[in-house]
């Protein structure tokens, strides 16, 4: 029987005898306790409370139990018991008793338990835990590694620096400034270039293209620039149908 | 006795403890008997000429390795200071007093764990400076690297 049908057989049965059915999986050998997914165990679980119309608190108490039995017998087997804060306090055998003090118990979760020693003590062997090895201890750090560091350093600095100086060589606020004198002189270019356009083209509206020559980026924003500045003056409208299609401009004052 | 001398020198093995911390350990509370008995361990190292010393910085004790043996061990064992830690430290001590502003404009904004850490260890002391910090370098960084405390990296 696969894992799968361990799960349905679980969460499926109406009566959902979870403690008989793993009782009788593991006593006729069909499925191996040590390879349930604890964690699918728990995924299908929270499926199934989903799917519920009402609440049962019982079921979810059973299936909560079942899964800490079997991390716990998981976790004892593997060694990992130290991890445990209980298992420091106290033995193997007192928490088993406390887990039959509880009223509500079936007589089937003793014979997990009996069962569950049983194939501990038998498979202990194969998945015995080697303590861990220490790690690597750390060393002193020496001079020459201080050196080797403080070059790094002074390098590092170095290049910000150099990066800095690079820096100052563009100001692009000068740049800015010098193309700014000129911009007058080209707004004037250009809206009497769109008046043309625009009595040519019978008061039709005007593709930015038509306004270039050399169709570089260059000149579309030598052109562009211009052009928003009529735009916002209520010269000319812009349109574009969409992102990065053609600019259509629409001289509103030859219109008028 | 043997059994507490085993104790104490597993223990300093692990992490560098002082007396209060070993006494804890062992429950032993006379902290002059672990005094003797660090002592004598101390001696039995040098006596069979050990790779390893104990010694007792700040008033901790720890097991390290010999001076003259770090070279062997370097590539096999990682530095007590990491990488980048270490380029800050090297950084302010070139600099003999460095405002803590500077070497974040220098180093990026990790210096400032740098220097939370290299204070803590104790290698550089931060004054507060206006607005900023001063950061000079101890007299245990001098002691740890062995430099003589004028002397210019």
């Amino acid at each position: 029987m696969g894992t799968e049908k361990i799960y349905s057989a679980i969460f499926s049965d109406d009566d959902i005898k979870w403690q008989s059915i793993i009782y009788e999986l593991i006593r006729s050998k069909k499925i191996d306790p040590w390879d349930i997914d604890l964690n699918k165990f728990s995924q299908e679980y929270l499926k199934t409370i989903e799917n519920l119309k009402k609440l049962n608190f019982r079921i979810s108490g059973k299936v909560v139990f079942a899964a800490a039995i079997m991390l716990k017998i998981k976790t004892k087997h593997l060694g990992l018991d130290d991890f445990i804060l209980l298992s420091d306090e106290k033995d193997e055998e007192v928490l088993e008793e406390e887990y039959f003090d509880d009223e509500y118990l079936d007589p089937d979760e003793e014979k997990i338990m009996k069962l569950s020693k049983h194939i501990r003590h038998n498979t202990k062997k194969k998945y015995l835990i080697k303590p861990r090895l220490e790690g690597p201890r750390k060393r002193k750090v020496t001079v020459v590694e201080l050196m080797d560091a403080l070059k790094k350093a002074i390098e590092v600095d170095r290049r910000r620096e150099k990066r800095k100086a690079k820096a100052k060589i563009v100001v692009p606020d000068k740049i800015y400034e010098a193309k700014k004198d000129l911009l007058p002189k080209k707004i004037v270019e250009i809206r009497e270039k769109l008046s043309k356009l625009f009595k040519l083209n019978k008061r039709e509206k005007i593709a930015f293209s038509n306004l270039l020559n050399e169709h570089s980026p260059k000149e579309r924003v030598e052109k562009f620039l211009p052009i928003l500045h009529i735009a916002n003056g209520g010269e000319i409208h812009i349109h574009q149908e969409k992102p990065f299609s053609e600019l259509l401009l629409e001289v509103l004052d030859e219109r008028d | 006795m043997k059994e507490i001398k085993a104790k104490i020198e597993a223990l300093i093995h692990c992490k560098a403890l002082d007396l209060d911390s070993l006494s804890k350990h062992t429950g032993i509370a006379k902290k002059g008997l672990l005094k003797n008995l660090i002592n004598e361990l101390i001696e039995e190292y040098k006596l069979r000429e050990s790779g390893l010393k104990i010694i007792n910085r700040d008033g901790k004790y720890k097991i390290s390795v010999r001076d003259e043996h770090v070279d062997t061990i370097t590539e096999a064992a990682r530095p007590e200071i990491d990488k980048a830690v270490l380029e800050t430290l090297a950084y302010i001590a070139h600099k003999k007093m460095i405002r803590q502003a500077d070497v974040v404009r220098i180093r990026s904004n990790k210096s400032y764990n740098h220097i939370k850490e290299l204070v803590e260890r104790g290698f550089i002391e931060s004054k507060k400076d206006g607005r900023s910090k001063k950061l000079t370098p101890t007299r245990k960084f001098y002691e740890y690297f062995k430099l003589p405390e004028n002397e210019e990296i």
